[in-house]
């Protein structure tokens, strides 16, 4: 038979009574394995049902997306020549409520015009229930348009009530409940409302420098490649400014957040793990001083050091994989509780399921964390000598297993490290937080090395129990060592998650100005100026009133290279991904400090001259420019 | 009971010269074996007897190999082994080597016929159960076979080791103090089967006792003090 298989034997009959003192190594291996495997379970759900909806969450397989402007006819034909299109235009704008023939309470609101095509996948809910396109009709002066309820609470309007949005009249003609794509709308200021094209062309709202988004949505025949549109769109038209997504990555925003609370929570678990695992390898420790006996029977009935090691590795690893099982089930089952408790609140699409990845991983942690634990005291098994069944012998507590145990430990260490790098979408972030978890671990060994130093030195205390406990801590063999550190790691994760909270606080409450603004008024017309001045300075409460001038624009070529072909570190991508808002003045704003250069003089005229914020002047390359 | 005549035409069964034992401890270094020279013909009993910390116990270790010597030479069934390591300690006790302890030494968690089966299933035994049953039965503890040493009498876990020792047929059978446990009819009982298994088995028997009565049913006795032998007589029939 072979030395595996009778390790196996021996084990399996060893593990008939109850394995006591695994009660700890148990519960931080299903513990740690239950986070690990429920976070990416969870996390899985919502990548999953994001990537399932792409299509509805997206309202296509494309979106072209363009800012300020319509697409044009050669852009629109080449759109049309590939798919069935539709055209959704959105913008912010301000809604007021029609009392009596006069205006009354105002909201802001995110507009959103829709052609009859719209949606093109999933529905829109609406109370009462009725068809969008009856919704929005417009007959005779007064268009339809439907809301979310927000917007009728905060108007003080039931449905059929009237509202004014620019110099058209609009009938609420319902509720807005849910539409398909709202979630790859992004960050809303206001409630939604829709409304059709023909009734945004009526409001004068577009005219020229409002911020308007024009999206115009594609569904391509079945075979058609959504990421080859893109490359062929962009290299038919390389000037035309447009940002185009696919149905792949709808929500980007969410998968971001998803994917960095999951790698967060994977690693707080793997700390979890890590503070369990010196509570296992002291567990493992206790187990084989109660087994002395035994080994040295074994070996006195003629069991090498190998297959004694295999017996009791076999042991631990069969606690270890019930828990990684009850783990793994707990896990599983997180998700499905989360959406039996919260379902209905649930704000992003979810696919509950049992996903075997996550589980996989989970469950590849936990018993990679169980060998690197477990293994370094079960190597010295093989140094309990079978004499000591005729007299008392001790194995140094110091004393080291064997060197290829010892780096099977390590490679399961290792193993981890990789796994959770491998996983982890910022492998930096990842790889700072483990070396961290690393030098918390050393430096409490240290520190608990140090304090038994310290205590071996002291005089005895009188006190016969003072005395005892300081024995007990110092004595060859003590928990010492293994609780100052797994104490100090735990500690350590709850101190580092609530400085972090304050941290962000703190940064939050810093970066605030003393006397913020109010109110924030944007999207002013210069033909509106004059008036809205008139409108504020009627208010004795609008203390410190300051107009900004502001256009919207984007940065199209860097030093001569186009903006998406030049060379941007990843924190200042955004400044050339989108329009921005750019400003202009003969004086530096207050508060403004010039790092470098110098601000143009007043009247100035002459080659144009633009003043950056210095990180991202540094992130496009521009470092110490004039 | 008759004890049968020594073989001597064989090799020794074990073959100490000039042995040697120290160990270190807080104090300094204790000598425990001074220059221990025996030789043991196989299938001879012999009874070790001594005072306490005579180093009665530790003899039978290191000819047991459960303890190396830090000098001389040890051969035990025609294999030197003084220079092994404890694996290759372990490995060759496999078969060769039969140990009874005083404090019975089974392992709780098996069974009277498992814990009597797992010498059979170290030396690669196709048959360990069926021999560890025949052992059991030897012993008179064929009913008992299922039962945990827990469950057992310390005249019935001394049966057990005594067939866990003999049951891979060794070419030598150790055993220190095997009655040293047990009350004095229980203690006769476990002598009496201990030399009846002998007498079939015509192993090599190397008992360790302080027990004057048990240690003339041997053929030898070597007397040991401070680690040297004192006196190596055989017994008169």
């Amino acid at each position: 038979m072979s030395r595996i298989a009778l390790a196996f034997r021996f084990a399996r009959r060893e593990m008939r009574l109850r394995l006591a003192g695994f009660r700890i190594f148990f519960a931080c291996l299903a513990l740690g394995v239950t986070a690990i495997a429920g976070v990416g379970s969870l996390s899985q759900a919502f990548l999953t049902g994001l990537a399932e909806q792409g299509r509805t969450l997206l309202g296509g397989d494309v979106v072209v997306h363009l800012v300020h402007r319509e697409a044009r006819d050669d852009e629109l034909a080449y759109m049309k020549a590939r798919g069935r299109i539709s055209q959704i235009v959105s913008m912010r704008a301000m809604a007021y409520a029609l009392k009596n023939g006069a205006e009354a309470e105002r909201q802001l609101v995110e507009l959103k015009a829709v052609d009859s095509a719209y949606p093109f996948f999933g529905a829109v809910s609406l109370t009462p229930d009725q068809k969008l396109t009856g919704a929005l009709a417009c007959r005779d002066s007064i268009c339809g348009a439907v809301a979310e309820i927000t917007l009728l609470d905060r108007l003080n309007l039931k449905p059929g009530g009237l509202i004014r949005i620019g110099t058209q009249t609009f009938r609420l003609a319902a509720v807005l409940n849910s539409e398909p794509d709202r979630i790859s709308g992004g960050f809303s200021l206001g409630p939604h409302l829709l409304m059709s094209n023909e009734a945004l062309h009526r409001t004068g709202l577009i005219v020229l420098g409002s911020l308007i988004d024009y999206n115009y949505r594609i569904v391509l025949p079945p075979a058609a490649d959504p990421k080859q549109f893109k490359t062929q769109a962009t290299a038919a038209f390389p000037d035309a400014g447009w940002d185009i997504r696919d149905r792949s990555d709808a929500a980007p925003g969410i998968r971001r957040f998803v994917e960095q609370v999951t790698m967060f929570l994977t690693l707080v678990g793997l700390t979890a793990l890590a503070v369990g695992g010196v509570g296992a390898a002291q567990a493992v420790s206790a187990f084989l001083d109660r087994k002395r006996e035994e080994i040295a029977t074994f070996k006195s009935l003629g069991a090498d050091g190998p297959l004694i090691f295999l017996i009791f590795f076999f042991q631990v690893m069969a606690i270890a994989s019930v828990a990684v099982a009850v783990g793994l089930i707990l896990g599983a089952a997180l998700p499905f509780g989360i959406q039996y408790l919260y379902g209905s609140d649930i704000p992003a699409p979810a696919h509950f399921a049992l996903y075997a990845r996550p589980l996989l991983f989970a469950a590849a942690f936990g018993l990679l964390s169980a060998i690197a634990c477990a293994v370094p005291p079960l190597s010295r098994a093989r140094l309990i000598p079978p004499a000591s069944l005729f007299r008392d012998l001790v194995a140094p507590a110091s004393a080291r297993g064997a060197l290829p145990y010892l780096l099977g430990a390590a490679l399961a260490g290792i193993a981890i490290i990789a796994l959770a790098l491998l996983l982890a979408p910022e492998p930096i972030f990842a790889a700072e937080f483990l070396a961290g978890i690393a030098i918390g671990l050393v430096a409490l060994r240290l520190i608990a090395e140090g304090l038994r130093w310290a205590l071996r030195r002291l005089p005895r205390p009188r006190n016969p129990a003072l005395r005892l406990a300081f024995a007990n801590l110092t004595r060859p063999g003590s928990a010492t060592t293994g609780v100052v550190t797994a104490l100090g790691l735990g500690l350590t994760l709850l101190a580092t998650v609530s400085l972090l909270d304050n941290t962000i606080a703190a940064q939050v409450k810093g970066r605030l100005p003393a006397l913020a603004p109010s109110f924030f008024f944007v999207d002013i017309q210069p033909g509106e100026a004059a008036a809205f001045d008139a409108a504020i300075h009627k208010y004795k409460s609008a203390q410190d009133f300051r107009r900004t001038p502001m256009i919207r624009g984007r940065i199209v070529s860097l030093k001569g290279v186009p903006a998406k072909d030049a060379k941007v570190a990843p924190a200042a991508k955004w400044a050339v991904s989108g329009d921005r808002g750019i400003t202009y003045a003969d004086t530096p704003p207050e508060g403004t400090v010039i790092t470098a250069g110098q601000w143009w003089p007043a009247n100035y005229s002459g080659p144009m001259q633009i003043s950056f914020d210095e990180e991202l002047a540094q992130g496009m390359g521009w470092e110490g420019a004039q | 009971m008759q004890n049968p005549p020594p073989a001597i035409n064989l090799p020794p069964a074990i073959d100490l010269k000039d042995v040697r034992l120290t160990l270190s401890s807080v104090a300094g270094a204790v000598n425990i074996l001074n220059g221990v020279s025996l030789a043991i013909p196989a299938g001879q009993t012999v009874a070790l007897l001594g005072p306490s910390g005579s180093g009665k116990s530790s003899l039978l270790m290191v000819a047991a190999g459960l303890e190396t010597a830090t000098g001389g030479h040890v051969t035990v069934a025609g294999t030197d082994i003084t220079r092994m390591g404890e694996d290759g300690l372990a490995r060759f006790r496999r078969g060769r080597v039969g140990i009874v302890f005083q404090s019975f030494h089974l392992i709780p968690t098996m069974t009277a016929l498992e814990n009597v089966a797992v010498p059979l299933e170290l030396n690669g035994a196709r048959d360990a159960f069926d021999r560890a049953r025949e052992e059991l039965v030897a012993v008179g503890l064929g009913a008992r076979t299922d039962h945990y040493p827990g469950q057992l009498s310390g005249g019935e876990q001394q049966r057990v080791a005594l067939a866990r020792a003999i049951a891979p047929k060794p070419a030598v059978l150790f055993a220190d103090e095997p009655t040293g446990n047990l009350d004095g009819s229980t203690g006769k009982e476990i002598s009496d089967l201990l030399f009846a298994l002998h007498a079939r088995s015509q192993t090599t028997l190397f008992l360790v006792t302080h027990e004057e009565v048990l240690a003339k049913r041997c053929q030898r006795i070597v007397r040991l003090n401070d680690g040297r032998i004192v006196a190596d007589e055989p017994v008169a029939a």
